[in-house]
């Protein structure tokens, strides 16, 4: 093996990700090569550096991820079952409800539901206030309303289904 | 030239392939907080670790480990056996702190808070001066490298994962992985003198 072909493979050589014989090749020429071998070593002292550039996790932090873990279930249990509402931090965190709300008129389920109750479209047009869409709602609306909220980096605060079709 | 230590693999340490069992598993899914600080105590030290490496700021890293375990605790149900439970948090990690990392580096200039975070609280005091500047150094330098190379390093080397798992984690091909590898480590050692090999070019 030549030094060319080491140094190309010296990266997976240090991880233990060469194929035995070509590994066994390539400590015959470190042994035998002291630039080659040094590169290695230097390679295993740099992973070594990254290694020690870890620290373990601060105590308190333990309890405060119950803690919040804790609290967003306290949230979610008084929420109402299906109009959701947004806790002060949550908008603090600048939430932004992406597609604010999306209605989806499932077709085969729906194909011989009744018409809304007249409860449901006073209902609807709440959830559509609440999350602040700039949806119409008529009097033909029926079917199921989805609410999708994201927060800025993606992570999905919140989603519900809402029949509308049985009054809610 | 010591031929064992080029032989040796890195020693893991055998709390990074500590797993929690299936039990915790199915609490965890059924919201049990108490499956959460569990798994907290088996992966907390390990996720910090790796959200340290790649952001480079405690308050960061406590903010990304807090929501990785919380979006763990969410997301439980999604978990499927297929692989170690270690490899989906870890994936939720990298996939976290890759977001951070990258809407940092839209809003600051790369560099200057970040090495800091490292560097202004540890190491630990029975560290010599030359070691602690060695990897304050060391600290500075990796935040040069492109989120996606310090991330595979990162979990190379402090994680001890294979180019498969990598691969898992990254979503990766297992191709990328090894070039982004070979460039990372070429990178920090350009940059790195301590690293540099003092032997003269044969010849």
């Amino acid at each position: 093996m030549d030094c060319q072909t080491t140094q190309d493979s010296l990266s997976r050589y240090v991880d233990g990700e060469l194929p035995a014989d070509l590994s066994r090749s390539l400590t015959a020429h470190l042994e035998a090569c002291n630039k080659c071998g040094a590169e290695a070593v230097a390679l295993r002292s740099m992973g070594d550096g990254v290694r020690e550039l870890a620290e373990p996790a601060p105590v308190s932090m333990r309890a405060r991820i119950s803690h919040e873990a804790r609290a967003a279930q306290a949230r979610r249990d008084r929420q109402d079952p299906w109009i959701p509402r947004f806790s002060p931090a949550w908008s603090r965190a600048a939430a932004v409800l992406v597609g604010a709300a999306s209605v989806a008129f499932a077709l085969s389920p729906f194909a011989s539901t009744p018409v809304p109750t007249p409860q449901s479209m006073p209902a609807a047009r709440l959830l559509v206030s609440e999350s602040q869409s700039d949806l119409e709602l008529d009097g033909s609306f029926r079917g199921e309303f989805r609410f999708l909220a994201r927060r800025p980096e993606g992570r999905l605060m919140h989603e519900s289904t809402h029949d509308l079709t049985r009054g809610r | 030239m010591a031929t064992e230590t080029l032989l040796s693999d890195p020693s893991k340490n055998p709390e990074s392939t500590r797993e929690v069992d299936e039990t915790v598993l199915a609490r965890l899914r059924a919201g049990e907080i108490a499956a959460l600080d569990e798994l907290f105590a088996v992966y907390g030290d390990r996720v910090f670790g790796v959200c340290l490496g790649i952001l480079a700021h405690h308050a960061d890293a406590e903010d990304a480990t807090q929501e990785v375990f919380l979006r763990a605790f969410e997301q439980a149900a999604r978990f499927s056996a297929r692989s170690r439970f270690s490899t989906w948090l870890l994936r939720l990690t990298a996939n976290h702190t890759l977001n951070l990392a990258k809407a940092r580096g839209r809003r600051r200039r790369l560099d200057e808070p970040m090495a800091e975070g490292i560097a202004s609280t540890s190491p630990p005091p029975d560290r010599g001066v030359i070691q602690r500047e060695r990897r304050d150094e060391l600290a500075r330098h990796l935040q040069k490298l492109s989120v996606e190379r310090r991330q595979v390093l990162i979990l190379r080397e402090m994680e001890g994962l294979s180019y498969t798992e990598l691969a898992e984690v990254l979503d990766v091909p297992i191709g990328t992985v090894t070039s982004r590898l070979i460039r990372a480590r070429q990178q920090l050692r350009g940059l790195m003198h301590d690293f540099r090999s003092d032997t003269p070019e044969p010849g």
